[in-house]
């Protein structure tokens, strides 16, 4: 069936996709959103009950929650396994919040580091944009952190708890950098959202709505605006016009009918993973290889952020088991190149608080900390809010071998080819992993632990997908160009992680955010010459 | 005999039996604990397991197996030592199961009011009370508040 033609179609309403449609609704366009998830209502999350630990259907991993929505992924030849949400607010349904930027060197690490490409913009251009993402997000954190660059705007920053505390003595002991985490959490009420209650688990979702997932952000003020947003709608393909530009989308609604719909202008948000797949599953005698792939890049240059996960058991109880979990302290300490360290680049140590007991003990049990038997109570309670772990999130540079493809065997529920990941860990985050567990290790004992466990660095989840839609100006180097529009079709836009040259040191969520609403604002001020060449 | 072992049941009541008792090889009831295998739980466990009867079927032969060459006919019949060498070999030998099993009883039991109650936990769910975290003093931080700025600029 087919249906009116809309100005703007947006496939994907997570984290950018929200924001790309708030900003457009200034143009008083009609904008069409298909997700194709649906929206999570707070009453569903599993903090609402006792087996708050144990809801499959609330994993961070597509192919162990397998909701209708969900598409599989194929991460058999990666180490680092991807997580994600589909449905009204994509990603941020489940991230932990935390909501550090890029820093300005991250834009330019081929100048400066020769590793990587530099970006086409800068932190400069994305400042702005930032600000405004923060003041649409809500952001806690202290000014004054002398690892970046100065901002306003922000809520008082999330309490340490005894946990955080004791970590941050560990760091001043050893003369390191650290400061309370940027977090996209209300610390006091905020936009008609309620503060933060403490609950703990902030990565299965907030009952409170204290974190800023943007389906109570970005979306409710973008539909007010106007903006129509469907659910349970799974776009097939992008299709094509005769003249080479896009026409529309093919797309399943939840009953399975297919349906076309036409657009002007069509926006791909549907994260580093997500894109790739609708953009590699958009054939036609122009583009046989997928859409805008004339440059073979459409999926190339996957980077996941390495991370090094060390945990350390303390004699003293921590009260880690309450608080926002991701959102404590980081320390910058090493984020900057330094060359005397083996490898460019660097990481961030984000401090981790304490999980509840049904995660603490299966923890245990993996690491052999906690026995089956005699002994077992015993174990667990010595370990059991008695540990912090740091997670390094390394700077992964990118390299054209780690890809997202097409399967040739999976599907998802509408016959879909799924999404495959080949990633290898490159040398240089190899030995940034290395470094960081070393360091980690000597906070974490810095700060008195008792023991502290090997670093984890493979089968660690990531939901920090990037990379695999590059922006630039070279089109034999890039997918779309330095304000998201593919430099094959002139109507199709990225906005999402997708774009992403180089994937820095921190959470990208922020980033990708400022970015979406950066092309959602060259979409504006370009409307009168927006398919030129 | 546990009350919930009934012959109704997709498994066997010595099927049944055998669970529990590795439910309580995992965790024992000592010091005022209940164990793995304690009637509550083992309720939730079972249904958890029905989606895996084949893996449990291969699992409970091999323990059969390794409780017959013990000379045991039955698990009870095995002494501490025995028991426990029987289950660090089954831990080898059904390495799936055990993944699973425990996947199904550790959700179960450290969740039950008892359990959080002696681990000083509340026993409710996180949300609507929340939890109260201390007003940070953020004096700690002086030491880097007197740090010059360390980020790299950018032309």
């Amino acid at each position: 069936m087919v249906e009116d033609i809309v100005d703007v179609l947006i496939i994907g309403a997570g984290a950018s996709g929200a924001a790309m449609a708030w900003s457009l609704t200034d143009t008083r366009m009609k904008i069409l959103c298909l997700e194709q998830g649906d929206w999570v209502k707070p009453g569903d999350y599993p903090t609402n009950g006792r087996d708050w630990e144990s809801r499959p259907d609330f994993s961070g991993s597509p192919n162990v929650r397998r909701n209708p929505a969900d598409y599989p992924i194929n991460d058999a030849d990666s180490p680092i396994k991807p997580v994600n949400f589909n449905g009204v607010g994509g990603g941020t349904i489940l991230y932990m919040a935390h909501f550090p930027r890029l820093h300005p060197s991250d834009f330019r690490t081929r100048s400066l580091d020769g590793v990587g490409e530099d970006w086409p913009v800068t932190y400069k251009d994305l400042e702005p944009y930032f600000a405004e993402n923060d003041r649409m997000m809500g952001v806690a954190g202290l000014a004054g952190d002398p690892s970046v660059p100065a901002k306003d705007g922000l809520m008082p920053p999330v309490p340490l708890g005894r946990l955080g505390e004791t970590v941050a003595s560990g760091f001043n002991h050893l003369g390191w950098h650290w400061w309370p985490s940027e977090s996209a959490i209300a610390t006091e009420p905020y936009h008609g959202r309620g503060q933060c209650l403490n609950l703990g688990p902030c990565a299965t979702g907030c009952a409170q709505g204290a974190k800023a997932s943007t389906d109570i952000t970005y979306w409710p003020e973008a539909i007010r605006r106007g903006v129509e947003l469907r659910t349970r709608c799974r776009v097939r393909e992008i299709t094509m016009r005769p003249d080479g530009m896009a026409d529309g989308v093919i797309y399943y609604d939840e009953q399975g009918v297919e349906w076309r719909q036409k657009a002007h202008i069509v926006i791909v948000a549907c994260n580093g993973i997500g894109t790739p797949r609708v953009m590699l599953n958009s054939t036609s005698s122009q583009f046989p290889e997928g859409i805008a792939n004339s440059s073979g890049l459409v999926g190339k240059n996957l980077m996941l952020h390495a991370m090094a996960v060390t945990q350390g058991v303390f004699e003293e109880q921590l009260e880690g088991w309450q608080g926002p979990i991701g959102c404590s302290l980081w320390s910058k300490e090493f984020y900057e190149t330094d060359p005397g360290r083996g490898f460019a680049r660097g990481y961030t140590m984000e401090i981790l608080r304490g999980s509840g007991p049904v995660s603490a003990a299966q923890m245990g049990m993996m690491m052999g900390a906690v026995p089956w038997g005699k002994g077992h109570h015993q174990a667990f309670g010595q370990m059991f809010d008695r540990s912090a772990a740091i997670c390094a999130v390394c700077e992964d540079l990118p390299e054209e071998h780690n890809s997202v493809t097409l399967d040739t065997a999976l599907t998802d529920s509408n016959g879909i080819p799924a999404a495959k990941i080949n990633y290898l860990m490159g040398e240089n985050s190899q030995k940034m992993l290395v470094h960081a567990g070393q360091r980690s290790t000597e906070v974490l004992k810095a700060a008195g632990a008792v023991f502290v466990s090997p670093t984890i660095t493979s089968g660690v989840s990531s939901g920090h997908v990037m990379g695999t839609t590059r922006m630039g100006t070279d089109p034999t180097r890039s997918v779309v160009n330095e304000w998201g529009r593919s430099h094959d079709v002139r109507n199709l836009f990225v906005a999402d992680s997708s774009m992403f040259v180089t994937s820095g040191g921190v959470n990208p969520t922020s980033t990708l955010q400022a970015l979406a609403l950066y092309v959602a604002d060259n979409i504006k001020q370009r409307l009168a010459t927006l398919f030129d060449d | 005999m546990p009350e919930i072992i009934t012959t109704d049941h997709v498994f066997s009541a010595d099927q049944q039996q055998k669970l529990v008792w590795l439910s309580n090889q995992m965790i024992p009831p000592e010091g005022g604990m209940p164990g793995g295998g304690d009637d509550e739980i083992m309720h939730s466990v079972l249904s958890t397991l029905i989606s895996h009867q084949d893996l449990v079927q291969t699992a409970l032969q091999v323990l059969d197996e390794l409780a017959a060459l013990r000379g045991a006919e039955k698990l009870s019949a095995l002494n501490q030592e025995s028991s426990e060498e029987v289950i660090a070999e089954f831990r080898e030998q059904a390495a799936a199961f055990v993944q699973v099993l425990q996947s199904s009883v550790l959700p179960v039991y450290y969740r039950q009011d008892r359990v959080l109650e002696s681990l000083g936990l509340p026993a409710r769910a996180p949300f609507p009370s929340g939890n109260v975290v201390d007003k940070t003093d953020w004096s700690l931080l002086d030491p880097v508040r007197n740090r010059e700025p360390f980020f790299r600029e950018v032309d």
